[in-house]
C-alpha cells in the first residue's frame, strides 16, 4: 500500500480555560518569525465560527496547521497537502515529526504560561486522499502493519483503532499508547 | 512530472467513462494549457483568463508579498519566477469557485465537494451570495484532479470566473412557495446551459450575471441588481418574462431598466441571446472599469439598447435549443421522498424558535422548506456529509443553496420537522435566526480576496456573536432587519441592498491606517432589492457593532408606529442618524487602545509600513485630513439637499465635494494653488493624474475620469433626481480614492 496526505493530531489535555482567539496571534507569530524553519507559511484563517470546524488555522505551502476543533476536541492538527504517493513508513514519519515540531513549539508559546499541554499518548492519524484509501475495514487492515510497526518505534507499543465506520470520511485511525512519553521524546525517536 | 499532474492523471484514469466526453475534453485541454504555462509558452495573461473560465480564481497574497504586522515579507514558493496571471505566482493558493446553476446541489455533489475541501482546500465548503461554492487555499496543480472530480457527479466550474456568464441564480424557493405564476426552474435551467459556453458569450468585456425572480415583491432573485434580470409573468394565459437589464452593483452602482415587459417563454432565450450578442458586440473592452452591461445601457440609453437587442433578435439564425426544452419542461418536477403530514404538539423553546424564523410553509400542503443557517456561508466537510444524509432520509436530493450563504431543504414534510431539527443539532447547524439581523451576510473581504480593505467576514463573525447572544432581547423588528458587509466598494456581500449595510475603507489616524466601515442605508432588500443605499459616513471597524446597536435603538425609539427602517432614515434624515452616531467616528490614540488598529481576527497591526509619525508629517497629515474631512462633509450635504428634493444643489454640493478633495490633496505638494476650477482641475492632472499618483491599482483611472467628466460637465440646473443621486455616489468614491491617493504619497515620500 502507497499512501498521501497524511494528518496527524495531537489533544491539548486540558482545553477549559484555553481562549481560542490566543492562537490567532501566536500563527501570525509563526509566520513572521519562521517558526517552523523553512516551511513556507503563508496566512492564518479564523474559522471559529463553525461549530467543531478547523478552529484556527495556519496555511501552508506543503501542509496547513491547525488548532483544530473536530469532535469537539481541541488538538493540533497537521494535515499535509500536495503530496506524492509513497511508502507508509516514511509518510507517517513524516507527518508525525512535522506535527510534533509544531505542538511543541505550539506548547513553548509563552502566551500560555506553560499551561498548554498535548497528550502524547493519543494521536489521530488519517490518509486524506481517496486516491490512495477509501475508509474501510479492507484499507485499515492493509495500513495496519505499517502504522503498528511506527508506533511500536515511536510509542514502544500501541492501540490501534478504526476512527469512523462512515466510508466517505477519509481513512482514519486512533492510535493510542502504552505509555504517556513527552512530546519532545517522541520527536527524537524520528 | 509534478505531484498535481501524478493524481490529477490518476484520477483521470479512474474516471473514464463517468465524465460527460466533452467536459473531459475540456479539462484534458486546461491541462495542456497548465503544461504549456510552465513552459512559459503561453503568455502569464492569457492563461489568466483561461483559469478564471474555469473558475480557478487569484486570491490575496498570491503575488507572493505579505505585510506580516511589521513588515512585507516575501513569501518565497518554491516554483520561482513562474506565475499564472500578472503578479500571481504559480505556487500561491487561490480559490477555485464551483459555479452550481440555480444553487442546486445533490447529496452526491455536497458528499463530493466535501471530499474535495479536505483534500485540496481547508475542508471548508463556502457558500456564496451567489449560490455558488467555493473553495479556498486550492493549488493550480490540483485543480483538474478537483475539476475531474466534479465532472463525474455533473458539474462543470466552466464560466465560473472571467469574462463570462456567471451562475444563474434563482429563487431558492422557486416552484414551492405559490407566489409565483409560475415556477422558473426550467426556464432557468435551459438558459443556464443554452449560455454556457456559446459562441456568443465568449467575447465578453466583462462578466454577464443572470438572475430569474418568481415573485416581484420579495427579495428572491433580487433582479435590480443583475445584468439581467427575468421576472415570471402570465399574460392571456401565456407564460413569459418581464426583462430587466443592466443592474448591478460595484463602484458605480445602477438599478436595472425595464427591457421589455413581455417576453413569451419561447423569446426567452434568442432574446436573452440577442442581449448576450450586443453586450460582446458593443460593450467596452479596453476599459474593464467601464465594460459592465449597465455602463453600456447608460451610454446608448435604454431605448437604443432595446432598438439594438431587437433588432439582432431578428437576425438571429434559428436554433433548436430556444424551444426544444419546452417540451419537457416537467423534467424538473420535484417529487417528495416522504408523505405529507402535519405537526402536532409541542416540541419545545429551541424547536419552535428554529421553526418560527427557518421554516416556510410550501405551496403544497403537509410541506415546509427549511433553510439551515450557515455561519458566514461556512461548512465543514462532515457538516456537509451529515446534511447529505439529511436530504436522503428526509427530502431526496432537493436542496439548493441561496444568496445569503444558506442552505435550503425543500419538501421536507411537516411531520418530520422535530427530526430534522434534531439532524440539524447533531451537525451544529440549528440555529434559528435565518434571514434575520443575525444572519449576517458577508463576502470573504480580506481573509481571502485581493481587493480586501477591511475584514468584512471578522466584522459578520464579530456582529453574528453579538446579535445572536441577545437575539431574545431584540424587539422584533429589529430581528427582522437584514445586514450585509463587503471588504470593498466592489459590494460582493450586497450591502446597498441590505437595511444596514457595510463597506470597507481605511483611514489614516496619526499617521497609521485604520480599518473602517462606510455605514450604508437606505437601501432595500424586498422588491427584488428595490433600493439602494448610500454612504452615510465611515466608522472605525472596532466601532461598528456599536453602531449597530445605537442605530437600531434610536430606530426603535423615534419611529413613527410601526414605521419600518428604511421610511424611518428617510424621514428623520441622515443628519439625525450621523448624529447619533458621532461620537463613534472617534478614534483613541494608538498608546491608549492599539485593538483599534488591528482589524477583527487578525491580530496584525492594521497599518502598512513603517510610517514615521514626526511633527512635520503630523502637521501635513492633519492640514489633509482636514480637507479631506471637508470634502466628506459635502458629500453628505449633498445626500441632505437630495433628501430635500434639491437635485441641483445635491448635484452642486457633490462636485464641490470633489474639489476640496483635489485641494486637499494638491496642497500635499503645492500649498499655495488658485483654487479656481480650472487651476485645480489643471494642478490635478498634471500633479496627481498624469505621474499616476492618483490611479488606484485596481480602478486605474476610473476615479479620476469622474473629476474630469464633472469639470467639463458641471451639473446644470434642471438635473434629475437620479443623476444627483449618481453625482454623490461618484463623489463619494472619488473622496476614497482621494483617501487612498494620500495614504500612498506618505507610503511613497511625495508629499512635498
Ligand atoms: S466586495 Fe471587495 S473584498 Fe469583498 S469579495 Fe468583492 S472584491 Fe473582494
Amino acid at each position: 500500500m502507497q499512501i498521501q496526505q497524511t494528518s496527524v493530531k495531537f489533544f491539548v489535555e486540558d482545553a477549559s480555560g484555553v481562549d481560542d482567539a490566543a492562537f490567532i496571534p501566536v500563527f501570525h507569530g509563526w509566520i513572521r518569525e519562521h517558526r517552523l524553519g523553512d516551511r513556507l507559511l503563508i496566512d492564518v484563517a479564523d474559522y471559529r465560527h463553525v461549530h467543531h470546524g478547523p478552529g484556527v488555522m495556519l496555511i501552508g505551502d506543503q501542509a496547513h496547521y491547525a488548532m483544530d476543533l473536530a469532535g469537539g476536541r481541541l488538538g493540533l492538527k497537521y494535515d499535509r497537502k500536495r503530496d506524492a504517493p509513497g511508502d507508509p513508513a516514511a509518510k507517517l514519519e513524516e507527518a508525525f515529526r512535522e506535527a510534533l515540531a509544531a505542538a511543541l513549539a505550539m506548547e513553548q508559546e509563552p502566551v500560555f504560561g506553560g499551561r498548554l499541554r498535548f497528550r502524547s499518548d493519543l494521536a489521530h492519524v488519517r490518509v486524506v486522499s481517496r486516491l490512495a484509501a477509501s475508509n474501510g475495514p479492507e484499507a485499515f487492515a492493509a495500513l495496519e502493519p505499517s502504522l503498528r510497526a511506527f508506533s511500536d518505534r515511536l510509542y514502544g507499543g500501541a492501540a490501534l483503532k478504526p476512527l469512523d465506520a462512515d466510508p466517505r470520511a477519509p481513512l482514519g485511525v486512533e492510535i493510542r499508547a502504552l505509555a504517556a512519553q513527552p512530546l519532545l521524546t517522541l520527536l527524537a525517536r524520528l | 512530472m509534478t505531484t498535481g499532474t501524478t493524481w490529477s492523471r490518476a484520477w483521470r484514469e479512474r474516471l473514464l467513462g463517468r465524465m460527460p466526453g466533452p467536459l473531459a475534453e475540456e479539462i484534458d485541454i486546461f491541462e495542456t494549457q497548465m503544461e504549456l504555462r510552465r513552459q512559459g509558452r503561453i503568455d502569464e495573461k492569457l492563461f489568466a483568463e483561461s483559469r478564471l473560465r474555469r473558475g480557478i480564481y487569484g486570491q490575496r497574497y498570491d503575488n507572493g508579498q505579505r505585510h506580516d504586522g511589521v513588515r512585507t515579507q516575501t513569501l518565497s514558493f518554491p516554483c520561482g519566477e513562474l506565475t499564472k496571471g500578472t503578479q500571481t505566482v504559480w505556487d500561491a493558493p487561490g480559490m477555485m469557485r464551483i459555479k452550481l446553476p440555480l444553487g442546486r446541489v445533490s447529496a452526491e455533489q455536497i458528499e463530493l465537494m466535501a471530499d474535495l475541501a479536505e483534500e485540496y482546500a481547508d475542508s471548508i465548503l463556502h457558500v456564496t451570495t451567489r449560490q455558488d461554492i467555493q473553495l479556498h487555499f486550492v493549488h493550480i496543480e490540483d485543480t483538474p484532479a478537483l475539476m475531474r472530480r466534479l465532472a463525474a457527479v455533473g458539474i462543470t466550474t466552466r464560466e465560473a470566473c472571467g469574462n463570462s456568464v456567471r451562475n444563474v441564480t434563482t429563487c431558492q424557493f422557486a416552484g414551492v412557495c405559490g407566489g409565483a405564476p409560475f415556477d422558473p426552474t426550467p426556464y432557468a435551467h435551459a438558459l443556464t446551459y443554452f449560455l454556457l459556453g456559446h459562441k456568443d458569450t465568449q467575447d465578453f468585456g466583462r462578466k454577464l450575471k443572470v438572475a430569474f425572480s418568481g415573485c416581484r415583491d420579495e427579495a428572491c432573485g433580487l433582479l435590480n441588481i443583475h445584468d439581467l434580470g427575468l421576472l415570471t409573468v402570465v399574460r392571456d394565459g401565456r407564460r413569459g418574462f418581464e426583462v430587466y437589464v443592466g443592474g448591478g452593483l460595484g463602484s458605480v452602482p445602477r438599478p436595472a431598466l425595464l427591457l421589455t415587459d413581455f417576453c413569451t417563454e419561447q423569446e426567452l432565450l434568442p432574446l436573452s441571446q440577442a442581449i448576450c450578442r450586443v453586450f460582446a458586440r458593443h460593450g467596452e473592452k479596453a476599459k474593464r472599469n467601464k465594460a459592465r452591461l449597465k455602463f453600456l445601457v447608460e451610454k446608448l440609453g435604454i431605448d437604443e439598447f432595446r432598438r439594438l437587442v431587437f433588432e439582432e433578435r431578428a437576425v438571429l439564425p434559428p436554433e433548436d435549443r430556444w424551444t426544444s426544452y419546452l417540451g419537457d419542461l416537467g423534467a424538473f418536477d420535484e417529487a417528495p421522498l416522504r408523505p405529507a403530514s402535519t405537526l402536532e404538539g409541542d416540541h419545545g423553546p429551541v424547536f419552535a424558535a428554529w421553526r418560527a424564523t427557518n421554516v416556510r410553509p410550501q405551496a403544497q400542503p403537509g410541506y415546509v422548506t427549511a433553510t439551515v443557517r450557515l455561519p458566514l456561508g461556512d461548512m465543514t466537510s462532515w457538516q456537509a456529509r451529515g446534511l447529505a444524509d439529511l436530504a436522503r432520509r428526509f427530502t431526496g436530493d432537493h436542496i439548493r443553496l441561496t444568496i445569503e450563504q444558506n442552505v435550503v431543504f425543500r419538501w421536507v414534510a411537516e411531520g418530520d420537522l422535530p427530526a430534522f431539527h434534531q439532524g440539524l443539532e447533531a451537525l451544529g447547524v440549528a440555529d434559528a435566526g435565518a434571514g434575520t439581523v443575525v444572519d449576517v451576510v458577508s463576502c470573504p473581504g480580506t481573509d481571502t480576496c485581493k481587493l480586501g480593505i477591511s475584514s468584512s467576514r471578522g466584522l459578520g463573525s464579530v456582529l453574528q456573536a453579538r446579535l445572536a447572544a441577545k437575539a431574545d432581547a431584540l424587539h422584533p423588528d429589529v430581528r427582522k432587519l437584514h445586514i450585509k458587509a463587503s471588504g470593498c466598494f466592489n459590494s460582493c456581500g450586497q450591502h446597498h441592498v441590505a437595511d444596514i449595510g457595510f463597506l470597507g475603507v481605511s483611514r489614516n489616524v496619526g499617521g497609521r491606517r485604520v480599518a473602517h466601515f462606510q455605514l450604508v442605508v437606505g437601501g432595500e432588500w424586498t422588491n427584488n432589492g428595490g433600493a439602494y443605499g448610500l454612504a452615510i459616513g465611515a466608522y472605525p471597524s472596532k466601532n461598528v457593532p456599536a453602531v449597530v446597536d445605537r442605530l437600531t435603538s434610536l430606530w426603535i425609539a423615534e419611529r413613527e408606529g410601526s414605521e419600518r427602517f428604511q421610511a424611518f432614515v428617510g424621514r428623520v434624515g441622515r443628519a439625525r442618524v450621523k448624529e447619533a452616531l458621532e461620537d463613534l467616528t472617534r478614534i483613541p490614540p494608538y498608546h491608549e487602545d492599539p485593538s483599534f488598529y488591528t482589524d477583527w481576527g487578525d491580530a496584525r497591526e492594521y497599518t502598512v509600513g513603517d510610517m514615521g509619525v514626526g511633527e512635520c508629517a503630523g502637521e501635513v497629515v492633519s492640514s489633509t485630513q482636514f480637507g479631506l474631512a471637508d470634502a466628506e462633509r459635502e458629500a453628505f450635504q449633498a445626500q441632505l439637499a437630495l433628501e430635500r428634493g434639491d437635485a441641483f444643489a445635491a448635484a452642486t454640493l457633490s462636485v464641490q465635494a470633489m474639489y476640496s478633495a483635489v485641494k486637499a490633496l494638491i496642497r500635499l505638494q503645492f500649498f499655495d494653488v488658485k483654487e479656481d476650477a480650472d487651476s485645480l482641475a489643471a494642478e490635478f492632472r498634471a500633479r496627481l493624474h498624469d505621474t499616476g499618483l492618483f490611479r488606484d491599482p485596481f480602478m486605474g483611472d476610473k476615479f479620476a475620469q469622474f473629476f474630469f467628466k464633472v469639470h467639463e460637465e458641471p451639473p446644470a440646473a434642471g438635473v434629475a433626481r437620479d443623476e444627483a443621486h449618481r453625482q454623490i455616489e461618484e463623489a463619494t468614491l472619488f473622496i476614497e480614492a482621494a483617501h487612498a491617493c494620500y495614504d500612498r504619497m506618505q507610503e511613497h515620500g511625495r508629499a512635498n
